[in-house]
């Protein structure tokens, strides 16, 4: 409620101003260090924080990291493979990968010239 | 027929709750703006209690810096002014529970002041016969009657800062004015019929 409205009973117990300006400068004064570490407070929070954090943030860069590196190793593998002359080759004829060619299987050097002669047209 | 709550009104405690929020963050000019909306309205409160100067400006200094200590207990949402009525009128009473225990003479404010003696000397009787009929009444009633003039709180607010049920601090606030109007016209001796409560 405005001062101005309080009823004039009350009036009479208000402090003057010089009392007022007394008790306001006190209290700010003794308020100021408290004001102050509560702002060290939050900075300090905000720190322990960072403090907590960039270890799992590190940890969790480097994951990415490696999990960004192997997918584009397997990549590049797979692009080379399919580029490899005896494979194009084959697809030029239009003939099918031999079974000894299988996908999983690493197929002997002699299977291999063995299926470029045979494949050689006249 | 009460005054306009200009100081509760919705938008005022959405501002203090800003203000609330700041001074948990540390901000300065927050706490003083606080401070400034409370500072008279405290004091009286605690002169209705005390019926001392020196001791009404002892305990509105600490009931400030408590309040800074413990604004986090503040929930969020809730409203200062109550709270902090709870946490002057504790610290009211520690203060006058210590004083018991040791008395002293008392210095008119006035004499700090000497900018204006008659003046000064007429508040100064007012405000004696104020006091002295405040003095008559018991606690609870002094502070009802203060709340509910000082701050237009409703009784239901009243109850919840006192402690007490909603129908007590009505009749509290009742009798509180019946016996004031009552007092200080029998020891006004003239100075102080004018500021009769108005009910």
């Amino acid at each position: 409620m405005s001062i101005d409205r309080w009823p004039a009973w009350l009036q009479a117990l208000r402090p003057d101003e010089l009392t007022r300006r007394r008790m306001r400068r006190t209290i700010l004064d003794e308020a100021a260090p408290l004001l102050a570490a509560r702002r060290d407070g939050w900075l300090d929070a905000v720190a322990e924080w960072a403090t907590i954090l960039s270890p799992v943030a590190a940890a969790v860069t480097l994951i990415f990291a490696g999990l960004a590196l192997r997918q584009a190793g397997s990549r590049e593998l797979s692009e080379t493979v399919a580029r490899a002359p005896a494979v194009e080759e084959l697809v030029r004829h239009g003939e099918s990968v031999p079974a000894a060619f299988g996908r999983d299987s690493v197929p002997d050097l002699d299977v291999v010239m063995t299926v470029l002669y045979e494949t050689e047209g006249p | 027929m009460r005054a306009p709550r200009d100081m509760r009104s919705p938008e005022s405690l959405v501002e203090e709750q800003a203000l609330v929020r700041a001074v948990q963050e540390g901000d300065d000019v927050a706490f003083g703006a606080l401070v400034d909306r409370y500072l008279d309205s405290a004091y009286v409160t605690a002169m209705s209690v005390l019926r001392d100067a020196h001791d009404a400006e002892d305990a509105v200094q600490s009931a400030f810096i408590r309040a800074l200590e413990r604004i986090d207990q503040l929930k969020p949402g809730s409203p200062f002014g109550p709270w902090f009525y709870r946490v002057l009128r504790s610290t009211c009473l520690n203060l006058r529970r210590r004083e018991a225990l040791r008395s002293h003479e008392e210095i008119p404010v006035s004499a700090a002041g000497g900018r204006d003696p008659d003046l000064d000397l007429q508040r100064e009787l007012t405000r004696s016969t104020v006091t002295a009929a405040l003095g008559e009444l018991p606690e609870m009633q002094r502070l009802a009657v203060t709340l509910y003039d000082l701050e237009g709180y409703s009784h239901q607010e009243i109850a919840e800062i006192l402690g007490i049920a909603v129908g007590t601090s009505r009749a509290h606030v009742h009798h509180a004015r019946r016996a004031l109007r009552r007092l200080i016209r029998a020891g006004g001796d003239g100075h102080a019929d004018a500021n009769e409560p108005v009910e």
